[in-house]
């Protein structure tokens, strides 16, 4: 019977453990790569990208960690800047259309960012000719989407359903506020626009 | 049959049919649980003592070895000597004794960088950075704690293993319960005299009646980070509101609303505050934060850098051996103006317990006697599948 249990207790341990390597946080350039349908030249030269920033950003996470300051916030602003770079040179090897999957993974997977992206907040300005009044009033609301979601978070901390769920809720007040300050054309243009990042609020399908 | 017969035993002649039911589930249920509890209690127990483990590996940064300091640098004088170095000052730690040093925050704008040092707690003279990071290796022990590393898998496995871990330890007392005086002194001692396996047996239970309500609260608190719906349970008992959940929708809509309108105010108030750089005398700051908060403790000064228009003050109580950590934060505009100040007192049974949540889950709350007698509690926590098992195997 103790032969059992320390087979158990073996298992248990080396089952947690061999996990560690799946659950490597950040983007999945594996997924990626299968979206973007590379020749193989194009392979070659991704894989080198792909691991050379890898490295890079384990050294980067280090270099944080060491210094004492390395909270989420912080680990995320440098991933960001890490990630904006990584599509930069990716850029370099791929055609028009790989650039916009590239462009568009990265912007849903970019990490700590729980709102539309800037670009999408940018493009309803222009796209709906704000003007000076309403883009206060715009950017006033969104900010107050953001503070209000962070607010709860002690509600869904741990749970992406519940986290979902808070998002949505909270978006919904964010579209009434917006209902009041854009004109029926504009509230139309702008639910269509937000279209494009439909995925946002979904924490489940991270 | 050895092993099925050790798992289902006949019930006994005097035996009651609840305690009998009680005892095959206990057994039950604690095989099954157990690796898991032990995992988690013992990484628990690691856990606790993040924060001083990290401190003594940095011994020499984070603690002030110069007996003589008995007045405190002040925030301007800091503020000042970091702006001579082109560095912008974020936040100041001062801590409540002169036994450790003051922690600077700061940033370097033009170069995009950000930085904490230590500097000494009267001069002022920069001691250095933390040179010993444990951030990796805590990191994999809370993940160990919270998921066995298994992710969405292992966080269902150890809450399902904590809620028969809360199971365990009631039942346990079903089973403890004494029928008799002389029982009872025997449930409430260890007989050392005796051989091992009966050692085992009364440590068992005796220690897992003692710390049966600590197990339980600490169970309870790990539940309610894990599981909305005891969230729920205990933010409404507390007078606060639940959860948000698909059936409780049209309840809750009301005050996330509220929520919504108000942070929306308040982001409209702020457009209207234009980002000026006022000379504030952060000195004249911390003698109104000591007015307004008359007792001993730790002070963290936020400034209004970056996207921040106003100045915060936190301030922890000390005072004491034994205290309760909860935040006092003090708010002045960009000028200095007093703006308002969140007493922890004054928030809502719900929202206190909200606010406290992780720290009564590590022990935090009561400071470092809290964390230590935490670590004894995750200890036993860790014994007692240890034990339930030997005395299983010896009946085998």
């Amino acid at each position: 019977m103790k032969k059992i249990l320390i087979i158990l207790a073996t298992i248990t341990v080396l089952f947690s453990c061999s996990e560690e390597k799946v659950k490597k946080s950040g983007m999945d350039f594996e997924k990626l790569k299968l979206e973007l349908n590379l020749s193989v030249e194009q392979t070659l030269k991704y894989d080198e990208i792909i691991k050379f920033f890898d490295e890079d950003r384990a050294s980067l996470l280090a270099d944080l960690e060491a210094s004492g300051n390395d909270s989420k916030k912080e680990r995320n602003k440098l991933l960001r800047v890490s990630y904006q770079y990584q599509e930069h040179v990716l850029e370099n090897i791929l055609n028009e259309e790989q650039k916009v999957i590239t462009h568009e993974f990265i912007k849903r997977y970019m990490p700590g960012v729980v709102d539309y992206s800037d670009e999408l907040k940018a493009e309803v300005i222009e796209t709906l000719s704000l003007d000076s009044a309403q883009v206060d009033q715009y950017l006033a609301i969104n900010n107050a989407f953001v503070k209000s979601f962070h607010d709860a978070h002690d509600k869904f901390h741990g749970n992406r359903q519940t986290a979902s769920m808070y998002w949505n809720q909270f978006n919904e007040s964010r579209k009434y506020a917006l209902k009041k300050v854009f004109s029926e054309e504009q509230y139309a243009q702008y639910i269509e626009l937000t279209m494009k990042e439909s995925y946002r609020g979904q924490f489940t399908s991270k | 049959m050895k092993l099925s017969r050790s798992l289902l035993r006949k019930k006994r002649k005097n035996e009651s049919l609840l305690k009998y039911f009680v005892s095959l589930s206990h057994l039950w249920l604690g095989l099954l649980s157990s690796v898991v509890l032990i995992v988690v209690c013992l990484t628990g127990a690691v856990f606790a003592f993040k924060n001083q483990i990290t401190e003594l590996l940095n011994y020499d940064v984070v603690f002030n070895k110069d007996k003589s300091a008995n007045e405190w640098v002040t925030p301007d004088d800091i503020n000042i000597e970091f702006t001579r170095k082109g560095l912008e000052v974020r936040a100041i730690d001062y801590p409540a004794e002169f036994n450790r040093n003051v922690l600077v925050s700061y940033q370097n704008s033009t170069l995009d960088q950000k930085g904490s040092v230590y500097i000494h707690p009267s001069n002022g003279e920069v001691i250095g950075k933390q040179y010993v990071s444990t951030a990796h290796f805590f990191q994999t022990i809370k993940a160990l704690h919270k998921n066995l590393l298994l992710g969405e898998v292992g966080k269902q496995i150890v809450g399902v293993s904590v809620i028969i871990f809360v199971f365990l330890l009631l039942s346990g007392i079903v089973l403890w319960f004494p029928k008799n005086k002389k029982q009872l002194k025997a449930s409430l001692n260890v007989k050392w005299s005796a051989k091992l396996p009966r050692i085992i047996y009364d440590l068992h239970k005796v220690i897992g009646f003692y710390f049966l309500f600590p197990l339980v609260f600490v169970s309870i608190t790990g539940l309610y980070v894990a599981y909305p719906w005891v969230k729920s349970a205990v933010l409404v008992s507390l007078g606060g509101q639940p959860v948000l959940n698909e059936s409780n929708k049209e309840e809750v809509q009301g005050e996330l609303s509220e929520k919504f309108a108000s942070f929306l105010e308040e982001s409209l108030e702020m457009n209207k505050v234009e980002k000026v750089n006022f000379d504030v005398s952060l000195d004249n700051l911390l003698k109104d934060v000591n007015q307004r908060l008359p007792y001993k403790g730790s002070t963290t000064i936020s400034l209004a850098v970056n996207d921040k228009t106003e100045i915060e003050v936190t301030k922890i109580n000390q005072e004491g051996w034994i205290n309760i950590i909860a935040p006092d934060k003090v708010i002045y505009n960009q000028k200095g103006e007093f703006k308002k100040a969140i007493l922890f007192e004054d928030f809502t049974l719900a929202d206190q317990f909200k606010a406290v949540s992780l720290p009564l889950h590590t022990g935090k709350i009561l400071g470092l006697p809290g964390v230590i007698f935490y670590f004894i509690v995750t200890l036993v926590g860790c014994a007692l599948p240890i034990t339930g098992i030997l005395i299983w195997v010896r009946k085998l």
